[in-house]
């Protein structure tokens, strides 16, 4: 008897269809009756529901791309910041009002169901929230595009605020996700690390480095589909679980060491228990370097088995397949391709190196030097011992090139070499992702520029033209369809709904810029927005907040090149204007901070301890009246970030000039009609370009002033603190303990940090332009007209900092990829 | 471990009827391969199709049996099933032994004027 695939009873996608899928997941996948039902069980249901939605276009999806011979694109990357899936994918099929009208007449709440979903929280901030982004704007293209990551068992930890200091809690978020993943098992692969080399010959006598004493770990892919907006292209993100080979070691548990033999088992699955909760000081860290390769090996392994399902040479591999690597965290990807190219398929070396660097590509995120990932060679050989064989002769090949280029200049070579001679022997990661890529670009076009004028100049000298800016993006229908409904409705009665998927038709809302029935609606859906945040503010801090006041919100990663500690000094001098010198504010502020810092990162963890203190002397401070109240949300996250950016009437933007590559919250907040306060850094710098210097306000030094005075050591401080009345009383105040006065000390280390020190992040230099810059927007705030026309000029210019722009410009210009259209 | 010989002509087949060679076997595997080998020069066909898996140590005693018979004989290996094909792959083994698909293959290239 044959099965065909046509006699299957089609798919509903109308309420009648989407209320008897529930029906019958809950009754036969989760045994329930309907009225023993919990809110959870339909949650299970409805995404289970959703899920063979998904499922079926995604294969149909596969099948397009296979009748087309498409190119494929993987994006490898190490985080993948998703948060909550079910409402996106319901809006991207087109059967969020049908869900609703489905669950309506069961009597069930869509809203209430969609809060049963946890956050898949598998990043830690801008990196893998941008790689979500793009899955998402790969999908809705129709580009053949694939995310590949970890499958983290543990996702980023929960933050918890105990007495104003952070605490980490686990996030299992496995035990709580839905169903929408699929496990693959027979598609696991099998990956070995660690041993040693054992140096011998083949049968013609050529050397032959034999990988020896390794251990083994096993693969496991698990898919999580990802809907294009309209339904049409159903791609997949591919997670990788780490298991042992087999359950048990049986020999050792036969002997009765059962401990044994379960402690090998989870040293296995450790592999993929976590996801390293910092997005940069893990060097050194074998379990991070593990993870790494496992990710890539896992991934190279998947990808070569596809295409050597319809190849039996590796010669048009860069034709059908590029890789991008979401900064150097996959940058072991040269090697392994290299490894594969070689050892197992035996392309000669130049060949198998053309090979490499036409299918890689690279995005560096960070020009913090130490965020650029460098792994001792030790380690590198006591678990890759024949990847670093293999970086040993890319880079012995490529300084001989170097030579030739520049002969007798041993300096750029030494600053050139994948292998860094001192302090101790170290791969830098960065200089082996340039080398194996045809393709290096940065993520703002300040952030290119000083890639290949401070970072590597010498690569950009050597290979000017592989160089390249992708001004980052972020999806529009994740961050304003779906976070913003109210918003995103007044936008497409104004301007139609095409805006979706192409947001540069948000122009047209220039024309009722000055309109008073636009601004009247645009303020009433801000004031809902904000109402809703207070509700959220309320049940998380129990403070009561100002529906009138103005909503000033910075909310990202807690780091101190982000300066929430200049914010801090800058809400403590109005608090101080308003208590010693008797200044009436223009406005009521409400200060909003969320954000996490990473467990080791001392000083990130006292700003935060610093903002809680803050806060609880100025909102209890009678003399205040309610004019300017602090509050920390805690546990940012993708969920909460919906809830907060629709929210703010104001967005802090004020990273040191030089140190944010990009930032993609300050495009968030704009298109969701906040004003921005600014710092010519990173995307902010393109963001008044499209906006005009009108709409934004910038102020502090740039970054080419930053790097002279760095140069030329004018920077100091102390004569700053000396000479500015301001600036004294505010570090005066954390040195006299007006905020810690039972921790007396507390925030004695500010006052050294900034003033005995150097400061490093010039946020002294930079105070006095920003509180200037926080007067005039007080001023402006209060004229209605002028701020929401400026507002409403934000969003209607942020068409530029869509994530498919993003996406068009990787694919027309590194990847070589088309789209596959239905 | 179960591992059955059969001397064909001049030519001594091993096959060992485990589904999985790794530490906890590997040990056992190399003193049966040891002991049915003997002092003996032969042509060695070590057929590997009942074995889905071998961690290193299994592949460690292949290794060790090219070395043990080093002079004396050619060993050869057949019926190598993909996931082990990976994996000598992936350790440039497989440019070591002389690999044949399948145990008649492997015994007419051994004995080829039979």
């Amino acid at each position: 008897m044959t099965t065909n695939c046509k006699a299957l009873t089609p798919l509903g996608y109308d309420p009648c269809g989407l209320k008897d899928s529930v029906l019958r997941h809950l009754k036969y996948t989760i045994g329930k009756e309907f009225g023993d039902k919990t809110m959870r069980d339909v949650y299970l249901a409805l995404t289970l529901t959703v899920r063979d939605r998904l499922l079926e276009k995604m294969l149909q999806t596969e099948a397009r791309y296979q009748k087309a011979s498409a190119k494929r694109l993987y994006y490898l990357s190490m985080e993948f910041l998703i948060g909550r899936s079910l409402g996106t994918n319901l809006i991207n099929l087109g059967i969020f009002d049908a869900c609703h009208t489905a669950l309506s007449e069961l009597g069930v709440d869509l809203e209430e169901v969609r809060e049963q979903e946890t956050d898949a929280a598998l990043g830690n901030g801008g990196l893998g929230r941008l790689a979500a982004c793009f899955l998402d704007s790969l999908a809705t293209l129709d580009y053949p595009g694939f995310g590949y990551g970890i499958h983290y068992e543990y996702g980023l930890f929960k933050q918890e605020i105990n007495n104003g200091y952070q605490k980490e809690k686990p996030d299992h978020w496995l035990s709580k996700a839905g169903p929408l993943q699929i496990e693959r098992k027979d598609e696991s692969c099998i990956i070995p690390v660690y041993g040693r080399i054992e140096h011998g010959v083949d049968f013609s006598g050529a050397y032959n480095p034999m990988w020896m004493d390794w251990r083994v770990l096993v693969g496991v892919p698990h898919d999580i589909p990802i809907a294009g907006y309209g339904g049409a292209t159903v791609n997949y993100l591919r997670l990788y679980a780490a298991k042992p080979s087999s359950d048990f070691d049986i020999q050792i548990f036969n002997a009765g060491d059962y401990f044994r033999a379960v402690e090998q088992k989870i040293a296995s699955e450790t592999v993929s228990k976590i996801l390293y909760p910092s997005d940069t000081v893990v060097h050194g860290k074998e379990l991070r370097l593990v993870q790494e390769y496992f990710l890539v090996a896992c991934s190279l392994r998947d990808i070569t088995r596809r295409y050597l399902k319809t190849h039996d040479r590796f010669d048009v591999f860069p034709d059908c397949v590029n890789i991008q690597m979401n900064d150097t965290h996959p940058a072991l990807a040269v090697a392994e391709l290299m490894r594969i190219l070689i050892d197992e398929e035996s392309v000669d070396w130049d060949a198998a190196w053309n090979i490499t660097q036409k299918t890689l590509a690279y995005t560096n995120h960070t020009l913090l030097a130490e965020a650029l990932e460098k792994w001792p060679v030790s380690l590198f050989e006591h678990v890759l011992p024949r990847h670093l064989q293999i970086i040993f002769e890319i880079n012995r090949r490529f300084l001989d090139n170097i030579e030739e280029i520049w002969p007798d200049d041993t300096d750029r070579l030494r600053r050139m070499s994948l292998i860094e001679e001192e302090p101790e022997k170290q791969v830098c990661m960065a200089h082996l992702a340039i080398v194996g890529s045809h393709s290096v670009n940065g993520v703002s076009a300040l952030h290119t520029d000083l890639v290949k004028t401070s970072l590597v100049p010498d690569f950009h000298a050597r290979w000017p033209e592989r160089f390249n800016n992708k001004t980052n993006g972020i999806t529009p229908r994740r961050w304003l369809l779906k976070s913003n409904p109210l918003l995103a409705a007044l936008l497409t009665e104004l301007t139609g709904d095409s805006w979706i998927t192409d947001l540069s038709k948000l122009h047209e809302l220039e024309s009722y810029a000055d309109d008073p029935v636009c601004i009247s609606q645009f303020r009433k859906i801000k004031q809902s927005n904000k109402e809703r945040l207070i509700q959220t503010i309320y049940e998380t801090t129990h403070t009561r907040i100002n529906p009138d006041s103005m909503f000033d919100i910075h909310a990202k990663r807690i780091h101190e090149y982000k300066r929430q500690l200049l914010n801090v000094m800058r809400i403590v001098h109005e608090y101080l204007r308003i208590i010693e010198d008797g200044v009436t504010p223009t406005v009521p502020k409400t200060c909003i901070f969320a954000g996490k810092a990473a467990p080791g990162y001392w000083a990130a963890k006292q700003i935060i301890k610093l903002i809680h203190n803050v806060g609880n002397v100025i909102n209890k401070d009678r003399r205040v009246h309610d004019s300017l109240k602090v509050v920390f949300i805690p546990d940012y996250r993708v969920s909460l970030a919906e809830r907060m950016i629709p929210a703010a009437e104001l967005s802090e933007q004020i990273s040191t000039a030089g140190t944010e590559a990009s930032g993609t919250g300050n495009m968030k907040f704009a298109l969701n009609g906040a004003l921005t306060i600014g710092t010519l850094d990173g995307a902010n710098v393109e963001m008044q370009e499209e906006f005009g210097a009108d709409n934004i306000f910038i102020f502090g030094l740039k970054t080419a002033e930053i790097l002279e005075m760095k140069r030329a050591g004018t920077y100091l401080p102390l004569e700053n603190y000396h000479q500015n009345d301001d600036v004294r009383r505010v570090l005066d105040a954390f040195w006299d303990n007006r905020f810690c006065p039972h921790e007396p000390g507390l925030f004695r280390w500010i006052y050294h940090l900034l003033l005995e020190k150097g400061d490093t992040y010039f946020h002294i230099a930079d105070f006095p332009s920003y509180c200037q810059t926080h007067e005039r927007i007080a001023q402006e705030y209060q004229q209605i007209p002028l701020w929401n026309r400026k507002s409403i000029l934000n969003v209607a210019r942020i068409g530029k900092f869509s994530s498919d722009r993003t996406i068009h410009e990787y694919a027309r210009d590194i990847w070589n990829l088309c789209p596959i259209h239905p | 471990m179960k591992i059955e010989t059969d001397q064909i002509g001049d030519v001594l087949v091993i096959t060992p009827y485990e589904s999985r060679i790794d530490a906890s076997s590997a040990a056992d595997f190399k003193s049966q391969l040891i002991e049915r080998i003997g002092d003996a020069g032969h042509h060695i066909i070590l057929d590997l199709s009942q074995v889905h898996f071998i961690d290193s140590s299994g592949l460690g005693v292949i290794v060790s049996l090219l070395k043990l018979t080093a002079g004396k004989g050619e060993i050869s290996l057949c019926g190598i099933q993909d996931p082990v094909m990976s994996l000598f792959k992936m350790t440039r083994m497989d440019r070591i032994f002389k690999l044949y698909p399948s145990l008649a293959k492997a015994l007419s290239a051994t004995m080829p004027d039979d």
